[in-house]
């Protein structure tokens, strides 16, 4: 299957996902995503008080920042975030969220040449804050468990996706305007 | 360079060792964010042996090339609307080359600095190499930003800014495809300029 081909089943997966989103329930965030595996946006629909479904497309740059490579791959994580324990901060509501989900994308993995598709189940952890004004902030770690499948020389490799696991100790931080 | 080491460090322990005269408050943070290589100077001067004659090379070049930054800081509130600040990080300044900078910021903000508002700032400092052998080099921010008050103890400041950076990276010989020895080299001066856009978080 052709790279763009590829590409657009994604962008259509993303277009599902978040149709699928019920706009009515209590807002929406949209914002942008930081880690060292690469840099997206954010879009969290907040389903009932203390659960928040989470949207990331984000461009993995595995390899980018050595130079060692020059395209960066894209994937999509979908998270259902739950609250395990809320504070209260000055002028700041705070939570700890776990969160199941999974993610896909079209990305290079460590030790292998070329890109390849992902798909891996997720866990995360990260603790979020609500401003007063309408921003919010969340910090946290997200491993993926998963496979990476390669189509070349005329067979298909699926191997253990490397980076989901190394990459569960590189923080990322998502920066969210508020809405409603 | 000594010279240059000398004043950095100089205004290091000066703000460790001021007593009177700043409001007290200390702001640890971190920032990040994207840097653009725009323009290059380089003069090299070297002999190269497989022709042997003396190389005399300076020129300005445009290239665009991305890198990106990661930087801790400790900031001072000097008065409620000058803050000092140490940055120590990890920066790339041009392909193959990274720095770790450690850096004195002056911000000034029109408005108190624990409200919402523009702050301008000049940086500057001493980079350091991952290698303890390369000799450190020095450089100089500028820029303009936008702090958002998200509460009373977390800001978030988007900044941009202009930096010049001076480096001695290793000499590419075209002809012999290989680096000219240290030894052959009688001066070796770069200058980037560089575009930085970052975010920072300041508690």
């Amino acid at each position: 299957m052709c790279p763009a081909k590829k590409i657009k089943i994604l962008l259509l997966t993303a277009c599902v996902l978040l149709s699928h989103a019920n706009m009515n329930a209590g807002g929406f965030q949209t914002g942008t995503f930081h880690s060292p595996k690469g840099f997206g946006f954010c879009f969290d629909h907040p389903a009932v008080d203390g659960i928040i479904n989470s949207y990331i497309l984000y461009a993995d740059l595995y390899g980018i920042w050595d130079g060692s490579k020059t395209v960066p791959g894209i994937k999509l994580v979908y998270l259902h975030q739950n609250r395990l324990l809320a504070f209260r901060l000055p002028e700041t509501n705070a939570g700890l969220f776990i969160a199941p989900g999974f993610s896909t994308g079209y990305v290079t993995d460590r030790g292998k040449e070329g890109h390849g598709i992902v798909t891996a189940a997720d866990i995360s952890l990260s603790i979020r804050f609500s401003f007063e004004k309408a921003f919010e902030l969340e910090a946290g770690f997200l491993l993926e468990l998963g496979f990476f499948s390669q189509y070349q020389n005329n067979y298909t490799s699926t191997q253990l996706y490397e980076n989901g696991l190394r990459n569960a100790a590189s923080p990322h931080i998502k920066l969210l305007y508020r809405f409603r | 360079m000594r010279k240059w080491l000398c004043i950095t460090f100089l205004f290091l322990i000066g703000h460790l060792c001021r007593g009177g005269g700043f409001t007290g408050h200390i702001h640890p943070g971190i920032s990040w964010g994207y840097s653009a290589k725009l323009l290059a100077f380089h003069h090299y001067n070297y002999l190269d042996n497989s022709i042997g004659f003396r190389i005399d090379d300076q020129q300005w070049t445009t290239s665009f090339t991305s890198n990106a930054f990661v930087q801790g800081s400790i900031s001072f509130d000097l008065t409620r609307r000058l803050q000092s600040s140490v940055l120590c990080g990890y920066v790339g300044i041009a392909p193959g080359r990274t720095i770790v900078p450690v850096s004195i910021r002056f911000a000034f903000y029109p408005r108190y600095s624990f409200e919402d508002g523009m702050f301008y700032f000049v940086q500057s400092g001493v980079f350091f190499r991952k290698k303890a052998s390369e000799i450190p080099s020095y450089g100089f921010l500028g820029g303009t930003g936008y702090r958002i008050m998200l509460a009373s103890w977390l800001s978030l400041d988007l900044h941009g800014g202009i930096s010049f950076t001076y480096d001695r990276p290793p000499v590419w010989d075209p002809l012999e495809e290989t680096f000219i020895p240290k030894s052959n080299i009688r001066r070796n001066d770069a200058w980037y300029c560089s575009l930085n856009l970052g975010i920072s978080l300041v508690f």
